[in-house]
């Protein structure tokens, strides 16, 4: 058996120090890391403690935020396929309301505009448009923002004088209005996500991400095939 | 054990880091990297120009219906692009195809004199489709309407005649690609009025026709 130094004997006693100063703060934010569902103090905490910690940017600086917000909502996003047609689900995270609390998107910003730009084609030099505004709606599993569907069946049925839709989204009763700008000849088959845009309680503030935004955290761009026959 | 007991450490100590918002990969600018000036042009989902690039010169067919009185004036509207990109941009041919009877995508590029017009675009003068892949155009279609509307070559007989050399410049200038414009002097604004010239092409639209041709 080799015999240690005192040098040796030092460290091993200055480590073991260390361990024993650090211990107790290592287990206060283990705790708090692992089991957040024990803070539960009210309804909207608990739903909102659903959402993991990189979700939440309620103590992000507003620096941080610009940029993490369109992240979230992004990173998400996938489309999805309803009976009623196609939509977009986003990634939904946590902000804080005037009182400091910590809250759901959608509870700042309940209103919401996909903007889509046809694939391909321009009518006199303008790109046919499409604007989905609905409610912005938490999802069930808690971690997205609800698809507003476009219901493209009813559209491509409809003359092109007709620029207004309506649709619902599915087991809600809350209405989502589509409307089209610069649709002259027929309509577009091809619908490519080209922004987002989150009105707050008072409309004047809004949260906007661009379409090079999308493509550049999707990787390409989002496009949406309409078709006549339902989903 | 004394090795054990500073793995264990540094484990704690890596796990206490508080971790900030996920703010995503890149920065601010490199978000919008992909966008390029859209120099008067139509651009696509990357915000890249799109343009016929070297498929130039673009031929475009004749419909039956387009008066062989006007062709002239369709020639002398191109020139006025073509002398201004220094190339030749534009040929006219008279085809024996059956084309249809309005403008539709069918890989052809024509140039339709239209009796037939839809009552909610009454009052659209004239409409070109355009169609493209990536940044590369493949298709052109332009209409003129006249089913709602009267031209005339030098002087008006009514208030509401369209000069029919300033529509067919603004329509092939749609057919390059450009679209409308409306902060600077130029034959593309969208609106032309009855009775008014608008047969030249500004300085803005010399230089802009450069950025692609």
């Amino acid at each position: 058996m080799r015999r240690k130094t005192p040098l040796q004997k030092m460290s091993r006693m200055m480590s073991l120090i260390l361990l024993l100063a650090a211990l107790p703060f290592a287990v206060t934010i283990l705790e708090k890391k692992l089991n957040p569902q024990r803070k539960v103090a009210s309804d909207q905490e608990a739903a909102t403690t659903v959402l993991a910690a990189d979700h939440d940017l309620s103590e992000a600086s507003p620096e941080e935020f610009k940029k993490a917000f369109k992240y979230q909502i992004l990173k998400e996003a996938s489309l999805v396929r309803t009976n009623t047609g196609p939509g977009i689900s986003l990634g939904l995270f946590l902000t804080k309301n005037e009182s400091g609390n910590k809250v759901f998107v959608c509870d700042e910003y309940p209103l919401i505009d996909l903007i889509f730009a046809a694939e391909g084609v321009a009518f006199s030099g303008d790109i046919p448009q499409m604007v989905v505004r609905g409610p912005c709606q938490v999802s069930a599993d808690q971690r997205h923002i609800e698809a507003l569907p476009i219901p493209f069946s009813k559209i491509l049925a409809s003359p092109l004088s007709q620029y207004e839709f309506q649709s619902e989204i599915p087991g809600s009763r809350e209405k989502v209005q589509i409307y089209f700008r610069n649709a002259a000849e027929f309509w577009p088959l091809e619908w490519t996500w080209v922004g987002v845009k989150l009105y707050g309680k008072n409309p004047e503030n809004t949260l906007q991400i661009n379409g090079y935004e999308v493509i550049s955290v999707l990787g390409e761009p989002l496009t949406i095939k309409a078709s006549a026959t339902s989903e | 054990m004394h090795k054990f007991l500073i793995i264990t450490l540094s484990l704690l100590a890596l796990c206490s880091c508080q971790k900030g918002p996920s703010v995503g990969p890149g920065d601010e600018e490199h978000l919008a990297s992909a966008a390029e000036s859209d120099c008067g042009f139509i651009q696509n989902a990357y915000g890249q120009r799109v343009s016929w690039k070297k498929n130039i010169p673009v031929t475009l067919q004749l419909h039956k219906d387009y008066p062989p009185q006007y062709e002239d004036i369709l020639k002398k509207a191109a020139h006025h692009w073509d002398e201004s990109a220094g190339m030749t941009l534009f040929r006219f041919v008279r085809t024996e195809n059956l084309l249809p009877e309005v403008a539709k995508k069918d890989t052809q590029n024509t140039v339709h004199w239209q009796q037939e017009w839809s009552e909610s675009q009454k009052n659209m003068q004239g409409l070109t489709n355009l169609y493209w892949k990536g940044t590369q155009i493949y298709e052109s279609d332009v209409a003129i309407n006249n089913k709602y509307f009267n031209f005339f070559l030098e002087n008006p007989t009514t208030p509401y005649d369209v000069h029919l050399e300033s529509l067919l410049i603004h329509e092939l200038g749609h057919v390059l690609g450009l679209k409308h414009r409306s902060t600077v002097p130029s034959v593309m604004w969208s609106v032309l009025n009855g009775a008014i010239k608008r047969d030249t092409l500004t300085t803005a639209d010399r230089e802009t026709i450069k950025c692609e041709y």
